[in-house]
């Protein structure tokens, strides 16, 4: 069952309220009322209580369909006044006419409650079985049942013929429910549910029809002779009935069944006859026969065709629904970034066709956090930023318990909800849709769709929101769980970092202490050459510039430790992989030459540009060459040599290779010594080369190890190319 | 302090270049050095000293304080360092070298070092 049948469902057993009731009441009277009007303007003799189309049964009928069981009473309460006073007005005796408002509401109870008893939504007749229910419970059993009844009354009260009757009553009344229940009850529930004005064609289509349908049947009725055409021209009127079942479903075959028994019943009034070797009534059965018999395979054939094209429109729509989830679903296996929470919400927005989509999350962000993504059209600006859980306090507590709430209007929203009935006002929303985020079985935040356009139906499906929020719902649990890894990956390359300047300390002490010696010997020369006397301009100028030099290499030095001790956000820019190794060549500059080690360089040429973080790359360059002058310390000093090439390879992707002369690996470490606590070294955690992989494998890069076929370790770091169109 | 020579050795130009004009100051003739090796290639004239930093590449200071000390040449060494640790100026001291000076130092430190171990010299030269 979809949404909207179930809301028709809904429809039929929600007890209305008292102005409801009396709106109800009042046009059941005004119906029946233009029903007995109709039904004993067309009464023919010699059965002169029985018309051949009697509305007033079907109108009760409609009434009782659309009416809760338990409220029915009050439609029969406002049918009998009216019914009591025209057929008294039309000279019936008082005990003829209550037995007959009898029968009349026997016929309408047999008809509502069969078809309200089988269907599975007695207001609807676009499936097959709707249809076959309808027509069974309310077409055929109730009129014929009732008939019984009804011709006992006419034989034992006003004399009347018992078969005639039963046999004009049975045929007229069948024919009147098949084509009059339908389209009242299409009506009233179009103008329950927010009636939509169909479109111009529609209407001028519906109106060329009945035009149409209407002179061919009064032609063809009216008796009229054409030499040449045989004397069954009722076949002409099959092909309007074929083209309002196709076109409009039951409700149109009903309305075609309903005009052609009106032509038919007026033409044999005025004295002309369909099938004119019958008499008049006779004649008339025989239309009645006709049209009834015709009608019912051909209302099955509308409800198929209905069914069928529902079928297809749910179909359409959960192929679009399946896109739209694999979209969104498929963005979010790539990547976790905001951009793709808001596109995501651009694509259920598109979808639903709403003016504004947001997420909210609660548990990670602190209870003052704005909206974390929303996606809006022009038309919903004014909600950018809105703090929902104080704007809208009452929805989003609801929500957070778990209630999913669908809001069309703003009274629909309880008295309690003050501040959200206001904000509704004030920021002119329409109609709202909140879901609660659930996963893990946890509700992780609110998802919210907005309608602030006039006349905008919202379109949802439960089950559909449902499956959307739980797509957001676990997108930003892992997202939530990789900003976590990402935190403490930052903290132990900071603690690695700490480490690793931990080691360089007398190095970095060294950097320091040779610009603070020139700068103190500067400051004590000149002030001996300015107190002998013998001072000159230019060699003052040329001190002051040496001691604004020595000064800037200190700061440099400070700088580049307090970058390396900082704890930096993920932050990727532009960087040069040249300049990237020219800094940590600095950095390990004095702990070489205190350990003897020479250091080369092989740059590839011209910048070498990557996506990255310039303090985590270099830290891991720092970590793979301080290993590398680890692992030759031992060696002569011959072979005390580490090199250090950068270069591009065919696919443009950037390698930093740092090989040294040491002893190598030993056999089985070279993917080992990236795992924690593996070390080769005898002193040492065996943290740094782990940190470094993951901070590589965060710049969507790798790094390995190998030896080398001449001797000594080689450790190569690969970080994708930057796309040519971003360069 | 005419007439006396110090030798300075240290990778680093500009405190090479300090230390020439702070001993200028103080009247020294001052002969530069970038490493051990260019000093060794040098004739000293005495009497004369030499401040050599110990952290070069190639040989170290401490490389050529004992090889100034196995040519039997008994020329004054004043070592300065910027990470020294006390070990190692320990072990300097013992084997002769006049001072152990920690970088950044005091000039006036280093002056009054340089005046003890030219007079230093000049005895030794006054022995021979």
């Amino acid at each position: 069952m979809t949404s909207s049948d179930l809301e028709q469902s809904k429809l039929a057993s929600t007890r209305l309220g008292p102005l409801q009731l009396a709106v109800a009441a009042g046009s059941v009277a005004v119906a029946y009322y233009a029903g007995v009007q109709i039904g004993l303007w067309l009464t023919f003799p010699p059965v002169s209580t029985t018309s051949v189309l009697w509305p007033p049964n079907a109108i009760l009928t409609a009434a009782l369909l659309l009416v809760p069981v338990r409220q029915w009473w009050v439609c029969l309460a406002a049918a009998l006044p009216v019914h009591v006073m025209l057929e008294l007005g039309a000279g019936m005796p008082l005990h003829l006419v209550g037995l007959l408002f009898v029968t009349n509401c026997t016929e309408a109870v047999l008809a509502a409650g069969g078809t309200r008893l089988l269907s599975d939504s007695p207001t609807q007749f676009n499936t097959l079985r709707r249809v076959a229910v309808f027509i069974g419970a309310a077409g055929l059993a109730a009129p014929i049942l009732s008939s019984f009844a009804d011709a006992a009354v006419a034989h034992y009260v006003g004399a009347q013929p018992y078969w005639r009757v039963w046999r004009v009553r049975a045929f007229a009344n069948t024919l009147t429910e098949l084509s009059v229940v339908p389209v009242v009850v299409i009506g009233v529930r179009a103008m329950m549910s927010g009636f939509t004005r169909p479109g111009w064609r529609r209407l001028a289509e519906a109106g060329l029809l009945l035009v149409a349908l209407v002179s061919t049947a009064t032609w063809v009725l009216g008796g009229f002779d054409v030499p040449g055409i045989p004397p069954t021209p009722s076949v002409l009127l099959l092909p309007y009935y074929f083209w309002a079942a196709a076109r409009f479903g039951v409700g149109g075959v009903s309305a075609a069944l309903f005009a052609t028994a009106f032509v038919a019943s007026y033409e044999t009034q005025s004295g002309h006859r369909p099938f004119a070797v019958l008499l008049p009534i006779d004649s008339l059965v025989a239309v009645q026969m006709y049209l009834a018999v015709m009608g019912v395979p051909l209302m099955c054939i509308a409800g198929l065709l209905d069914e069928r094209r529902r079928a297809e429109a749910d179909l359409s729509d959960r192929l679009r629904f399946e896109g739209l989830v694999s979209t969104v679903s498929g963005d979010f296996v790539r990547r976790l970034h905001d951009s793709e929470f808001e596109k995501g919400l651009r694509h259920v927005g598109e979808f639903h066709h709403v003016d504004y989509a947001g997420l909210r999350l609660v548990g990670g962000a602190s209870e003052d956090s704005e909206v974390e993504w929303q996606w809006t059209e022009q038309s919903a600006s004014a909600l950018i930023g809105l703090k929902w859980h104080l704007v809208f306090p009452w929805v989003i507590g609801r929500v957070l318990a778990g209630d999913t709430l669908i809001i069309k209007r703003v009274d629909e929203l309880p008295a309690e909800a003050v501040a959200d009935r206001n904000a509704f006002r004030a920021f002119g929303l329409r109609s709202m849709v909140a879901v609660p985020l659930l996963a893990g079985g946890h509700t992780r935040g609110v998802m919210s769709l907005v309608i602030v356009r006039p006349g905008v139906e919202l379109q949802w499906s439960l089950q559909q929101l449902r499956l959307v929020a739980e797509v957001f719902a676990t997108a930003s649990a892992r997202r939530q769980a990789e900003l976590e890894v990402q935190g403490s990956r930052q903290k132990l390359a900071s603690m690695a970092r700490l480490s690793s300047m931990g080691e360089l300390t007398a190095s970095l002490a060294h950097q320091l202490n040779q610009p603070l010696t020139g700068i103190r010997n500067n400051a004590e020369a000149a002030r001996r050459f300015i107190d002998s006397g013998h001072a000159t301009m230019p060699q003052l100028r040329d001190i002051v510039l040496d001691i604004i030099d020595d000064d800037r290499r200190a700061g440099d030095v400070i700088r580049r430790v307090r970058e390396m001790l900082a704890r930096s956000e993920w932050s990727p820019l532009q960087l040069d992989a040249n300049a990237l190794v020219q800094d940590v060549a600095v950095l390990i500059a004095s702990d070489a030459v205190l350990r003897n080690v020479s250091v080369s360089f092989d740059f590839a040429k011209g910048p070498v540009l990557i996506n990255g973080n310039r303090i985590d790359l270099e830290q891991v360059l720092l970590n793979v060459v301080t290993n590398a002058m680890d692992a030759v310390a031992d060696r002569p000093i011959a072979q005390r040599v580490v090199m250090v090439q950068t270069h591009v390879d065919d696919q443009g992707a950037v390698r930093l290779v740092v090989r040294d002369r040491g002893a190598g690996l030993p056999a089985g470490f070279e993917d080992r010594i990236f795992e924690p606590f593996v070390t080769t070294k005898s002193s040492g955690m065996g943290m740094g080369l782990a940190v470094a992989r993951s901070l590589v494998d965060n710049h969507g890069g790798s790094i390995r190890a190998a030896n080398h076929p001449e001797g000594g370790a080689v450790v190569t770091i690969c970080l994708p190319a930057i796309p040519a169109a971003v360069v | 302090m005419k007439g006396a020579t110090v030798f300075v050795v240290d990778d680093d130009l500009s405190v090479r270049r300090s230390l020439m004009r702070l001993l200028a100051s103080a009247g020294y003739e001052v002969v530069s050095c970038a490493s051990a090796e260019e000093f060794l290639a040098l004739e000293v004239v005495r009497p004369a000293c030499l401040v050599t930093d110990v952290r070069m590449p190639g040989m170290t200071g401490l490389d050529l304080f004992e090889a100034v000390r196995a040519s039997g040449v008994d020329l004054p060494i004043i070592l300065s360092s910027g990470d020294a640790d006390a070990a190692t100026a320990a072990h300097a001291r013992a084997n002769g070298a006049v001072r152990f000076l920690t970088k950044p130092f005091d000039p006036d430190e280093l002056l009054a070092a340089l005046e003890d171990a030219i007079a230093r010299d000049r005895w030794f030269i006054r022995q021979r």
